[in-house]
């Protein structure tokens, strides 16, 4: 830029103090002696200063109470849960062992009750009944010695659990007493 | 030895340490510190009150969320400038797809500046000229491209240099002079019609 010549990129530079101090001696020196470029420099000093003022009005009028509560409510349920990690990660850990060990090494045990009478006989001294159950194909048989009657009966089912006297696990090939 | 932030004894390092840990106190101490300055460069590019704050919302969630990610390669109101702007960039990309961008005049009240007694800035007439004006340039801004916006924003509210708005902007420098040129004269052309002479 030279005293004939106005380059308005390089003025704005100029006012944003952004040459090299080379450049900013030469353009300096041109805004001393060119009027219309000192109205510019003045025209963007206005322009900052009213909208740095407007702003700063806005920015003053604005109430961030509830930008900072909303913010940290909303932070406080995203909250990463770090304490409840260090405990279901171990607890998480401790069931997997739990299924892993106790199969294997736990007594077997019957899953499903009876859910079907196969066969039933009664005598004048004694009765049996056969229950089964469907998938793990459990056999119970019921003896009962003493001839009662229907009313004793239920009450003996729901009570006297001794009179199981056997069982077989088909599926395992193995039998034995179980209780129900 | 206490784990505590204080206000007063503010450290970034200590404070983005905090942050990672997830202390909320730490937090509150950094939305408290930041959040006029982010809604001022929001509300700059924005220009609308509601939408600023919520962008400002927004951007102090995603530091919540992803200040693990903050390596302190730059400091962290850079790093919320950043985060800022481009929120509020996508913000209008959105906004531009659905609707044309108008922007209606800003709300006006009696809170201001107080000038100095004795000087020509007390007259009622002074006053009531300057608030138009700073109304109205306010409300031709937004009349300006979003890019050129955003660089004006960034000049004259975080007095950025050139290097500092085309790292943030991912532009070259050259690209944030011209940009800067045409939004102030832009400005000018648009004002023309309210100005007097001794106005700008």
């Amino acid at each position: 830029m030279n005293k004939s010549k106005c380059d308005p990129i390089l003025l704005s530079q100029f006012f944003d103090h952004e040459l090299e101090p080379e450049e900013y001696d030469r353009v300096s020196e041109h805004v001393r002696d060119c009027l219309s470029c000192r109205k510019s420099l003045l025209d963007n000093q206005s322009l900052s200063g009213f909208f740095r003022a407007g702003l700063g009005k806005t920015v003053a009028r604005t109430r961030f109470d509830n930008l900072e509560e909303r913010v940290l409510s909303q932070v406080r349920n995203r909250k990463p849960q770090i304490g409840n990690w260090k405990f279901l990660i171990p607890a998480a850990a401790m069931v997997a062992i739990l299924f892993l060990v106790f199969p294997l090494t736990g007594p077997r045990v019957s899953v499903s009750g009876p859910s079907a009478i196969v066969e039933s006989l009664t005598g004048d001294t004694s009765s049996v009944m056969i229950l089964e159950t469907p998938e793990s194909r459990q056999t119970i048989i019921w003896f009962n010695e003493t001839l009662i009657s229907e009313d004793e009966k239920n009450e003996v089912q729901e009570t006297d659990h001794t009179s199981i006297i056997g069982c077989s696990d088909r599926r395992a090939g193995r039998a034995g007493p179980v209780r129900t | 030895m206490s784990n505590k932030i204080h206000k007063d004894s503010y450290d970034e390092a200590r404070l983005i340490s905090l942050l990672k840990q997830g202390d909320e106190e730490a937090f509150r101490i950094l939305v408290q510190q930041y959040q006029s300055r982010l809604f001022g460069i929001a509300y700059g590019i924005i220009l609308e009150r509601e939408e600023s704050l919520d962008i400002v919302q927004d951007v102090f969630l995603k530091v919540w969320q992803k200040i693990h990610t903050f390596r302190g390669d730059s400091s962290i109101s850079t790093w919320l400038r950043r985060i800022t702007v481009n929120q509020c960039l996508n913000w209008q990309r959105r906004w531009k797809r659905r609707f044309r961008w108008h922007h209606h005049p800003l709300e006006r009240d009696d809170a201001g500046d107080y000038p100095e007694m004795g000087t020509d800035d007390y007259l009622p007439e002074t006053l009531y000229r300057k608030k138009e004006l700073e109304e109205i340039i306010q409300q031709k801004l937004g009349e300006l491209p979003e890019d050129a916006r955003a660089v004006f924003v960034l000049r004259e509210t975080e007095g950025l240099s050139y290097d500092e708005i085309a790292k943030l902007l991912k532009i070259k420098r050259g690209t944030v002079s011209s940009r800067l040129f045409y939004a102030r004269k832009k400005l000018k052309e648009l004002l023309k019609e309210y100005v007097n002479e001794e106005d700008l």
